[in-house]
This record gives structure tokens, sequence and C-alpha cells, in this order.
């Protein structure tokens, strides 16, 4: 029996279409700790964690650990049913292959019920490190949206580089090159537009800003990205969920033509 | 110093306030610590100090400077002074001032009420919790100035026992700023997370709760001047939920004050105006996202709909060499219409599916020799038409495209196709008018309709295609590779949108995100 009330059901929703581009199938986790996620993208290039901690929750009951499959598409798709202000509310059954989402409307003169098959995904789970960084950016994330967005239109892989003066964004393509650097900016005034540089030694990586670009949709999760890197390790993108847990993604960088011949 | 032996303690104490400032970028007064973490406020400052002289550089720091002023009409005065102005303020003094650090910070704030908004925003709470509640504010005990005879209670409604500093801060706290400072109360004694002032917290939701909204309203007092419509919200949901889970009631009144507390985190100052529309874009690009995903999700339904049964079908009479096929098919369903053969001449459909382009032209570009020695092999009837099909045939295969549909409608001949004219048309039934643009090896660009039937998949080259059509063929492949070649990557390039990168060595995807992470 698994049950999880969310109050804040537009936080699903939001989950829902920041992952889905990424990931067409996936299956959520439930355990005693909390709802997550962990999923490749097609190309296993880049891997998406999500975690909603239970204490989030409003309730959360999850007798045992139990996997749900899903397409996350036809979730989504359910899930745009439910109004903004609306409750989600998750419910599963031992050994049942749906799953119930439920919205109750703020006044609760309105409840819908969603039955959803579930399906089979045979899912590899990955292990991953805390690992430390070389260098951790922390930006607003509508920045970081905007950098992408606009870089991608000039090119398709993206450079970062961060030094101690800041972080600069960089990309070439046929019509031309593109540098974006954002420098250091701790402000108390407004902590949510600061860009805070934490950097053990400059690091330089290569990715594809189509996948950034798919990050980026979870930019109305959080005000904030982290950005962390180091010149061996997959990029970490982190939206922090507020009192919930995060969404992470993974990506590994591009390799240098040159290199990969040594190598 | 007397308080050697309790510094010890308080030094572990530095690490957690480096966290905090340098994590949530706060501004960290000694009052504020004095109170967080119940030590007393001369122990605060000591430790300011010690963090000030531990991590001099990377913040800002402000001092209060006390004393005598030098000026006639002799006032103490105690004022607060940014490090770099110190020495300065201090010519003001009498000889003998004393100097303390009241806070640390990233930078010094433009807007002052930030320095004394955190502070101000824990009194509050401190107040706010219950009479029973035992707190440093409630018994006056970190403050240095104290007076025996004053008896407190700490039960019962004792208001005279509230001791004057805090009230004096918000009345200051009143006159300067009124809104953004209990904004900033939500915000920061809801996200902190520490002990002192979060538990309290709950307990003031809790009782509110019960009380009812009006009560709620006045201990979180902030929300409902400033942001109307998310304290309005809450309270509702706060109803709402107390009706429907009674048991679950205090959990879900904290909830409600974290979701609020989130929106209202930028409104320290003036970003008050910018929250509503944030939240209002935020749901908005969602709606809208909604939106535009239903759009597409439906295209592509509808896109690999059309192609399948491009696919299938086999009865196209054209020459194509350029490998655009699927993007062709794309835009060919619409017209697709279950009639007899005809012809037409429009313009060509250009989408091209990104990424597996550059490859292919590649491909093709070094295939030309091939082409060229199966074209004189072929050798078979209309020079040209052969040689296309058979080189786009080669480069279909060999690039390892697995698009089947595509391999499976190869650019046919005119010729051959009227061989086969009878035979295709009792075999597909199902046909379709579909055009294609190709580029000849003159480099002009040829449109032609084709027809596309479902049947004869099977039979694979020599297909079907029913008559030349209204755009000229060249008949001599005079220029024929070259120019043919750069046209096409022209027309590629052009229709892949800008997708390559320039580089001559672009950096590769190398490794995939598994060779990373161990399995579980």
């Amino acid at each position: 029996m698994l049950e999880l009330r969310l109050v804040q059901g537009s936080l699903l929703k939001k989950v829902l279409e920041a992952i889905r581009d990424l990931v067409t199938d996936a299956n959520f986790d439930c355990s005693g700790t909390g709802f997550s996620l962990q999923a490749m993208d097609s190309s296993h290039v880049a891997l998406v964690a999500l975690l909603l901690r239970s204490e989030g929750f409003e309730h959360y009951r999850c007798d045992r650990n139990l996997s749900m499959g899903m397409n996350l598409n036809n979730m989504a798709k359910m899930l745009r049913c439910a109004g903004n202000d609306d409750i989600i509310t998750i419910k599963a059954d031992d050994g049942s292959d749906t799953v119930t989402f439920m919205f109750e409307s703020p006044n609760q003169d309105k409840i819908a019920d969603f039955e959803m098959k579930l399906m089979d995904i045979d899912s590899e789970h990955l292990g991953i490190p805390d690992s430390e960084y070389q260098a951790i950016v922390r930006m607003p994330s509508s920045e970081f949206s905007r950098i992408c967005k606009d870089l991608s239109s000039i090119g398709d892989t993206v450079v970062i580089s961060v030094t101690k003066e800041g972080v600069k964004f960089s990309t070439a393509g046929d019509i031309g090159t593109a540098n974006i650097v954002c420098r250091q900016n701790k402000t108390v005034d407004k902590p949510e537009e600061a860009t805070i540089i934490e950097m053990q030694e400059p690091v330089s990586l290569t990715f594809a800003l189509r996948y950034m670009n798919s990050f980026t949709k979870a930019s109305p999760l959080s005000d904030q990205v982290t950005i962390s890197l180091s010149s061996e390790l997959p990029v970490v993108v982190e939206y922090k969920i507020a009192e919930m847990g995060y969404i992470r993604f993974y990506l590994a960088p591009k390799i240098e033509e040159d290199e990969e011949m040594k190598s | 110093m007397a308080a050697a032996a309790a510094d010890g303690a308080l030094l572990d104490l530095l690490p957690q306030i480096h966290a905090l400032f340098s994590d949530q970028l706060r501004v960290i007064s000694y009052k504020w610590l004095s109170r967080n973490f119940s030590v007393s406020s001369n122990d605060a400052k000591r430790l300011l100090q010690e963090f000030v002289k531990k991590h001099g550089t990377d913040h800002q720091v402000i001092y209060s400077v006390s004393g005598w002023l030098k000026n006639n009409p002799q006032n103490y005065c105690v004022k607060l002074t940014s490090g770099h102005k110190l020495e300065e303020a201090r010519q003001e003094f009498k000889d003998s001032c004393s100097v303390q650090v009241y806070s640390v910070q990233a930078c010094i704030p433009k807007d002052t009420a930030v320095l004394w908004n955190p502070e101000f925003v824990q009194a509050e709470e401190l107040f706010n919790q219950p009479f029973d509640e035992e707190n440093c504010l409630r018994d006056n005990r970190f403050c240095g100035v104290l007076n025996s005879f004053v008896k407190r209670t700490t039960k019962g409604k004792h208001v005279g026992s509230v001791p004057p500093k805090p009230t004096n801060i918000a009345a200051v706290a009143a006159l300067s700023k009124p809104s953004s400072a209990p904004k900033e109360q939500s915000v920061i004694g809801r996200q902190q997370g520490l002990p002192g002032p979060s538990s309290p917290k709950k307990e003031t939701s809790n009782k509110a709760e019960k009380d009812n909204i009006p009560v709620l309203d006045k201990t979180a007092n902030a929300p409902v001047v400033k942001e109307p419509s998310i304290a309005i919200h809450a309270n509702k949901a706060k109803a709402q939920n107390g009706k429907a889970l009674p048991s679950n009631g205090g959990s879900l009144a904290t909830m409600w004050g974290r979701a609020s507390a989130k929106p209202k985190a930028p409104a320290v100052t003036n970003a008050t105006t910018d929250l509503p529309s944030v939240a209002v874009t935020a749901d908005a690009q969602i709606c809208a996202k909604e939106e535009a995903d239903a759009d597409s999700s439906d295209d592509e339904q509808s896109v690999h709909y059309k192609r399948a049964s491009g696919g299938a079908s086999n009865r196209k009479r054209r020459a194509v060499f350029d490998l655009s096929d699927d993007e062709e098919e794309d835009n060919v369903t619409a017209i697709a219409s279950p009639e007899p053969p005809k012809q037409c001449v429009t313009k060509p459909g250009t989408e091209s599916s990104q990424d597996d382009k550059p490859e292919k032209k590649k491909l093709e570009g070094k295939q030309e020799i091939v082409n060229d020695v199966k074209d004189v092999t072929n050798g078979t009837d209309s020079e040209f038409t052969s040689e296309c099909k058979t080189k786009s045939h080669n480069t279909i295969n060999q690039s390892g495209i697995t698009l089947k549909e595509k391999s499976k409608d190869p650019p046919t001949n005119g010729n051959n196709k009227q061989d086969h004219a009878a035979e295709t048309a009792s075999d597909a039934p199902k046909r379709r008018k579909v055009l294609k643009t190709r580029i000849d090896e003159r480099g002009r660009e040829v449109t032609e309709v084709v027809w596309e039937g479902e049947a004869s998949d099977s039979d694979k080259a020599e297909k079907n295609v029913t008559s030349p059509d209204a755009a000229p063929r060249p008949t001599l492949p005079s220029k024929p590779q070259p120019a043919a070649n750069t046209d096409r990557s022209n027309v590629a390039s052009k229709t892949a949108g800008a997708k390559k990168p320039a580089k001559a060595a672009p950096p590769k995807q190398g490794k995939n995100i598994m060779s990373f992470f161990k399995k579980i």
C-alpha cells in the first residue's frame, strides 16, 4: 500500500516537465525515505536523479519498497489534468499494476481520480558516489537557462570554464562564436540572484548543449542552480526543490577528438 | 579572559557560522548569533571577532563603535560602521571607545534594513512562541543589563516580562521598513532549519491552526500585508486541510508555511513587486508548455504514423540523391491522397532530420567514386537516373543508417518505372502523391511529384516510377559529382538548421555516463 499526499501538486507537475524531455520511461522508487527516480536518457549520456523526501509530503505511507515503472509522457498527460493549486495524492496497492493519481481542488469541491497503467521497465541503477568537485558554481537558474538557450542558437556544444574571476560559457558554430562570462556576485540583498563560485582549481569542460537545454526545463523548480564540475567526472546540474529534495542531472563531458585518439 | 575555557566550545561554532555565511549569504549579527546558538551576546561578539580574524578577506564586517563623542555637548553614541571606515569613525570619538564586531556578511548590503532583518525576524518568532515555551528572550538571560528585582513568570500571560530591547527593534523596523521586515521573517525563519527558531515556529503554527486563521495571520503577520494572495491561499488551504485531515493539521500548516515562504524569499526589499509576476510567469510557463507539448506530441504522432505508412509504401517515381527522404515524407503526408498517379510540380520539402544528416553527407561524398564505378557497370537505360539510384542506395546502406523505411524506398529510375508501371499499379491500390526534390548533376534543383503506394515495399530498387515529371531533366551528366555534391551540402546545411559545428575536429561525446558510475 502506497499513499503519498502532496499539497503542492504543481511541484510534481514541474518535476515531470523537467525530466520528460530527457527520459521517456522510468521507474519511480518509493521507500521509507522518499519518492525517488533515477534514469538515463536513451543514449546513456545523461542521467537524472530525483528525490522527494518523505517529510515533504503532507502524508506519506509506504508499507514496503515499491518500484513503479511509468511512461513519463503518459504521466505528464495525467498530471496536466491537475490544477496548479490542486493537492495531488499518489496511490498504489501492493501487487497492482496501476497507479492512481487523485487531484483535489483547493476548496475540495472537485476530486478527480486518474488511474494509469504501470509498465515493466528494465533499468540499471547506478551508484553515484559523493565526489569532491574542482569547481562549484551557483547561479540564478533563469540566467543559466537563458545562456544555454542563447548559445544553442549559435553552436552545438558549450565549453564551461571556471576561473577565479568567473565562469565562462562559450560556443562556436557556423555563423560565429559566443562567449558569456558570469562574474562572482555575492549579494545579501537578493540571495537568489547571487552567483557564487567555489573553485579548488580551474576547470574547463565541453558539453552538448542539447542536454543542457533539457536540464534547464527544471528551472521553475528553483531560483538557483548549482553546477559542479570536475575534469574527470560528469557535470552535475542540480536544482533544489524547496524543503523536499532535489533534481540532479549528470552529463558526461565531450572529449576533444585528439584526446580520443590518444586514449 | 575568563571565558577562555568556554571559548573552546564556542569555537566549535565557527564552522557552522562559516556555513551559514557562505551557503545562505546572510547577514550574521551578534544578536542573531546569540539567540540562535543560545550563547551570551558577549560571547557572540567574541565569536564573530574570531571569525573575522580567521577568515579575514572574504567578507565584510560591520563594527559597532561606542563611546563619548568629541563634540561639545557630550553625547554617548553607538555607531555602526563598515570595516574600511572604522578608523574614520573612531576619530569622532574620545580616546576610549569600544569597537566590537556587529555583524559579518558577504558584502555590505545596499539596504541597511537587511542588517537588522534577521534578528528582528528571530525576535518576532521567539516572542510568538507560546508563553510556556522557554526561550532566551523570555527571561532576558543574555542581556547585558539585568535587574534582579524584576520577577518573571514563565507561565501565563505576563506581558510585562517582555524585555524592552526587542520591542525597540520592532518599532524601528516598523518605522523604516514596515513591509520588508516581516516578509524576511518568514523567509529566514523557515529556511534556516536551525534548531532554535524553527521548532518554536512549528509550535506557533500549530496553535494558530487550532485557534483559527486570524490568529495565524497575527503570528505570521507579514505575508498578509505584503502578499495577500499567497497568504489567503495558505489560509484557504489550511482551513480546507483542517477539515480533511484533522489529525494531521500541524504538519500541513508547516508545509504551507514553507510553501509560501519560498515565493516570498526573493522579497527582501524592492523585489516584492517582482514576486507575483515570477510566480505567475512560472505557472504561465507551465501552461504554455503544456499547450506546446500537446501540440508537438500530436505532431509527433502524426509524423510517426505517416512515416510508417510512407515507409511501407514504395511506389515512388523519382530520382533522388539527397537522402533527406524522411523529411520529405513528413511533408509529403500532408498531400497524401489515394488518387491515380498524376504529376505536378511543387516546391521542395526541405525539413531535414538533424543529426544523421552531416554523416550522410560525408558518406555520400566518400562514395562518389564508388558510385561512379557503379554507374558505369550499371550502365542501364537512362544514364543519370540509374546512377542516382545506385548512389543513394549505397550511401544508405553504407552509412549504416537504420531507418528501414528509407532504405526501402530508394530513388527510382524513370525507365524502370515505366517497365513496371502496370505491375505496380495492380500491386498497390493505395497510393499517395509525393513531392520530391533533388539536385541533379548539374546542380539544378528538380522537383517532381511521386506516387507512393503501400503495396510493393519488397521489390526494392527497381521500383515503380510512373513518369518523368515536369522539371527539366538533364540528359547529359556533363558536370557530374562535384557540383551536385556541393549543392547538396548546401541544401543539407540549410535544412539542418545550422546544426553542424564548424570546427574541424568537434568534440565527441566520448563516454557515456555508465563509464563513470558503477551499477548497483
